[in-house]
């Protein structure tokens, strides 16, 4: 009786406790309503807040503004690395008597670059660096000059370098560099009328308290370098000579890359100054300035007055003074509707211009008589201004936008058993929006597209063409069980909106308070599980 | 399944509470059967192991509670049923004690001050929630249901407390009367108050906002639930007095005296917000991320942001006198009122009949039927058994508040208790 009973408990025990493992969660079913998340979309979500432009009540503007230097002004008028180099030797083998002059150079170098004639020039920064090698077994002593190069008055000059012995095989060598920063170069030579020329003097001579030495014929002495490196002109006068330069390139606005289709602004207006800030008259002559639009491979030259026909661009004029050393001269051109066909050229929402346009220095010579003058500063610059009010007639204008993104775990998804989501859509535009979402995978595979039938409504607009109320519009989202899944797979989220005007073909303004609501809400069974 | 287990348990077994076992015709010392929740006057020296569960509630059928316990879908069905039996304020309790403790007769030069020594140890945990039958509604069905509604709910709450004791007990026989105290230290795993003073909540029937208005404090000892992981520690003392007069016997006991000081990384919060919510806000559409940060953020504006601090909070202490008359031999008779401190607990008054089954020269088995009222719940029935009383062993084992076993969709209130006593 005592053992039945024993094992009868044992017995119990096992089937409560085998009883309480069968399910691993309390869980049950909750009918949840309710909004999860909201958004209020303006323009600023689609263009950058730097392009857009507003004052209080006004339609918005699209104004941006960029400024070309067509050069940088080193590459122009820089002084290049310039070299030179020079060797001592007897043809005929000789003895050399103490303190005897080895090397007396009294020459003037040349710097060359194309037709320029410089004269006078300031150097911001650069350096001499002057090299001398002794293959002679005693020391040497030299003087070195640059007679025309000043700083604070004084020119360049140092004398009496003693320079040790080195050996016929391996020479001694020394350096010196010398700081060309706020030189003044005077490059006239010796006669003062003439450019590019600057007069250099070096002595050598050997140990007057040596002994005499014996070289051999053909024996290399001494070998002198001098190289003037990085030489960059704060100020340069001269002849600039007649460059030209071709210019074939392309500026991009990416944000338009977002957008495709057709629509027609009713407004443009942009304008381009261009700025010569160097000391010699230009040239310009712009071949073509076509709009690309790079999605549907198409292209539309602009037409103006300005393509095809030189413009010439007056030299700046020199004031030498410390904060304003030179006025740039001006010219203007306008751009509107009215007097080129800017209007079809924006509408078929290009996202690059590309132009072609060629660039003569002093097409007309020297007529400065070499008084041309260029400052560090100096450039030639296209400063471009537009302004677009955004007023407007939009015809299937498809903004498109594709997102990265590491997937989405939400796990509270998978605990969903049935229901829906909705999306109210409260719109303040009076576009009407066919908007399409598109998960791909990471080899941009398909995973599943949402809201492929469904509209968004325009707002109404009033007489004046305003919207005064907003016009809510509902789409409905029936859940499915794999959204977890291929959310949790998606790489890359593709937003498709497509935007037309309501009144069809009617121009309507976008104001700064248009905005479109958007609120998500979840609707649907819901399991509660605990741990 | 479990069906036939409650039959099983009922009819072998049988199980009470708060049973007291009378299996001998002898006097009250010398009876050998267990009684589970007796003075530590009452015990004879060895070791004792006791177990038991009770889940109960005025209004709320067994089938939700058990759910949690057994970790078990509840079906719309179960909610349904709840919904109809539940009343504007419902009350539901839980409490799980184990104990095991080690007593003993002390060396004999210590006799004349102290008859008996003993140490236990104990896990205790009691729930309780004071909630209305919208507040239930809205939790196990959502809010959905009540879209266009104003759902207003006021005085809801849930309290929750996980500790362990150590005590050592020291006992003094007299003449007729026994008397023991006992001395420890509780060590606190969690303590969860949430008080709702008053909530509103109202969804847009389209979904399109919830309004929520919403008061109250809740604090949080913020400690996992590990049961050595103690968060908190504090003194505790019981205090125990038997008397015996012929076949009465009287005791008085108080339980879980003290308090627990829970550290400085208990959070309270006290809520005092009104939140139109439409949803998370989604700065930037196009490049979102799955918004927990927000969710997070969304609920601080709920629950606002707390302050952490420690506190002093009671522990729940129980109170209890009992009267037992053996009536005749192998019967006996068991009045008794015992008050647990613990919110939603009432009085509670409870009769029992003890009757001796089998008795043979060396073993011995009994049964007790009956009635109580009040404690977490309203009326209820327990049954319990002795299926084992040697010299040496004593076994005690079954289910508690039988109407919950019985018909669980319906009828709140189960239980189970299992005790072993070891006498050398």
């Amino acid at each position: 009786m005592k053992t039945f009973r024993i094992h009868l408990f044992a017995s119990l025990l096992v089937l409560l406790y085998s009883s309480c493992r069968r399910e691993q969660h309390t869980s049950w079913d909750v009918d949840l309503l309710g909004p999860l998340a909201e958004t209020s979309l303006g323009l600023e979500n689609l263009i950058a807040d730097s392009l857009l432009y507003s004052n209080t009540d006004e339609p918005l503007s699209l104004r941006f503004e960029r400024t070309l230097s067509l050069f940088p002004a080193d590459s122009v008028f820089r002084i290049p690395d310039t070299t030179f180099y020079q060797t001592y030797s007897f043809p005929l083998a000789v003895n050399l008597p103490p303190g005897f002059t080895l090397y007396n150079i009294n020459d003037q170098i040349r710097f060359d670059y194309k037709n320029t004639r410089i004269t006078e020039v300031i150097l911001q920064e650069g350096k001499s660096i002057f090299t001398l090698e002794n293959y002679l077994p005693d020391k040497l002593f030299f003087d070195y000059s640059i007679q025309q190069a000043f700083l604070n008055g004084n020119s360049l000059h140092f004398s009496g370098i003693e320079v040790p012995q080195g050996a016929f095989a391996k020479p001694h060598v020394y350096n010196h560099v010398s700081d060309f920063s706020n030189y003044w170069l005077n490059l006239k030579g010796d006669n003062g009328n003439q450019f590019n020329r600057l007069r250099v003097r070096l002595n050598t001579t050997l140990n007057p308290n040596g002994q005499a030495i014996p070289v051999p014929g053909g024996q290399m002495l001494v070998a002198y370098r001098n190289s003037f490196v990085g030489l960059k002109p704060y100020y340069v006068k001269g002849y600039m000579g007649n460059p030209v330069f071709e210019s074939n390139d392309s500026i991009n606005f990416e944000f338009l890359k977002k957008f495709e289709g057709h629509f027609e602004p009713a407004e443009i207006n942009l304008s381009f100054a261009i700025e010569n800030g160097i000391g010699a008259d230009f040239e310009l002559l712009v071949h073509e300035l076509s709009g690309i639009n790079s999605r549907n491979n198409t292209q539309l030259a602009l037409q103006h007055e300005i393509i095809g026909k030189r413009q010439f661009i007056k030299r700046a004029r020199n004031t030498a003074t410390a904060d304003a050393p030179f006025t740039s001269t001006l010219a203007n051109y306008t751009l509107n509707t009215q007097n080129s066909n800017l209007g079809a050229l924006i509408g078929m929402l290009p996202d690059k211009f590309a132009y072609k346009a060629r660039i003569s220095v002093n097409p007309l010579g020297n007529i400065s008589s070499g008084n041309d003058f260029l400052y560090a500063g100096s450039n030639i610059k296209i400063n471009l201004k537009g302004d677009i009010p955004l007023r407007l007639s939009a015809n299937s204008l498809q903004f498109i936008d594709t997102i990265t993104t590491q997937g989405y775990d939400i796990k509270a998804l998978e605990q969903i058993q049935s229901g829906k989501f909705t999306l109210l859509a409260d719109n303040g535009f009076p576009f009407q929006m066919q908007v399409e979402l598109t998960l791909l995978d990471e080899n941009r595979q398909l995973l599943r597209r949402f809201f492929t039938q469904d509209t968004i409504e325009a707002a109404p607009v009033s007489n004046n063409l305003v919207v005064t109320t907003t016009k809510r519009s509902v789409i409905e989202i029936p859940y499915h069980e794999l959204w977890p899944e291929q959310l949790q797979k998606t790489r890359f989220l593709v937003l498709k909106c497509k935007l037309s005007s309501k009144p069809e073909n009617t121009v309507l303004a976008i104001y700064p308070a248009y905005k479109l609501r958007l609120q998500l809400i979840g609707n649907g069974i819901f399991k509660i599980k605990l741990n | 399944m479990r069906w036939s287990l409650f039959v099983c348990l009922f009819f072998l077994f049988g199980s009470g509470a708060q049973t007291i076992i009378r299996a001998s015709e002898d006097s009250l010392q010398k009876s050998p059967v267990i009684m589970r929740d007796k003075p530590w006057c009452q015990y004879n020296a060895g070791l004792f192991f006791d177990l038991n569960t009770t889940i109960n509630s005025t209004r709320l059928p067994a089938s939700i509670p058990n759910a949690f316990v057994f970790k078990k879908p509840i079906s719309p069905e179960q909610k349904e049923s709840a919904l109809k039996n539940l009343k504007s304020k419902n009350n539901t309790g839980a409490i799980i004690q184990g104990t095991i403790a080690y007593h003993w007769a002390p060396p004999l030069a210590w006799r004349s001050k102290v008859s008996q020594i003993g140490i236990s140890y104990s896990f205790e945990q009691y729930l309780s929630t004071q909630y209305s039958s919208k507040l239930f509604g809205l939790v196990f069905q959502g809010n959905a249901p009540y879209a266009g509604q104003t759902i207003q709910i006021e005085n809801e709450n849930i309290q929750s407390i996980q500790f362990q004791t150590l005590k050592l007990h020291y006992l003094k026989n007299f003449k007729s009367t026994r008397l023991s105290v006992a001395l420890g230290l509780a060590l606190g795993n969690n303590l969860q108050q949430i008080n709702l003073d008053y909530a509103q909540l109202y969804t847009e029937p389209d979904g399109s906002f919830i309004d929520m208005q919403l008061k109250g404090n809740m604090f949080s000892s913020n400690t996992q639930q590990r049961p050595l992981q103690h968060a908190s520690a504090g003194p505790v003392f019981d205090l125990a007095y038997h008397y015996t007069l012929q076949k009465v016997q009287f005791d008085f006991q108080a339980e879980n005296i003290g308090f627990i000081r829970w550290n400085s990384q208990a959070k309270t919060y006290s809520p005092d917000t009104s939140i139109h919510f439409t949803g998370i806000q989604v700065q930037d559409i196009f490049h979102f991320s799955t918004g927990e940060t927000l969710a997070d953020s969304t609920l601080e504006n709920i629950t606002g942001k707390p302050s952490q601090k420690g506190a002093i909070k009671a522990l729940p202490a129980r109170l209890k006198a009992r009267l037992f008359w053996q009536y005749q031999a192998g019967a006996g008779l068991e009045f008794s009122v015992s008050q647990l401190f613990f919110p939603g607990f009432k009085l509670q008054q409870r009769i029992a009949w003890h009757y001796e089954l089998i008795k043979t020269a060396h073993n011995s088995m009994a049964i007790q039927l009956g009635l109580s009222h009040g404690g977490f719940g309203k009326l209820n029935s327990f049954v319990s058994l002795v299926p084992l009383h040697t010299r040496h062993h004593s076994v005690r084992i079954g289910t508690l508040l039988n109407e919950g076993w019985l018909i669980p969709k319906r009828l709140p209130g189960n239980g189970f208790v299992f005790s072993y006593h070891w006498t050398p």
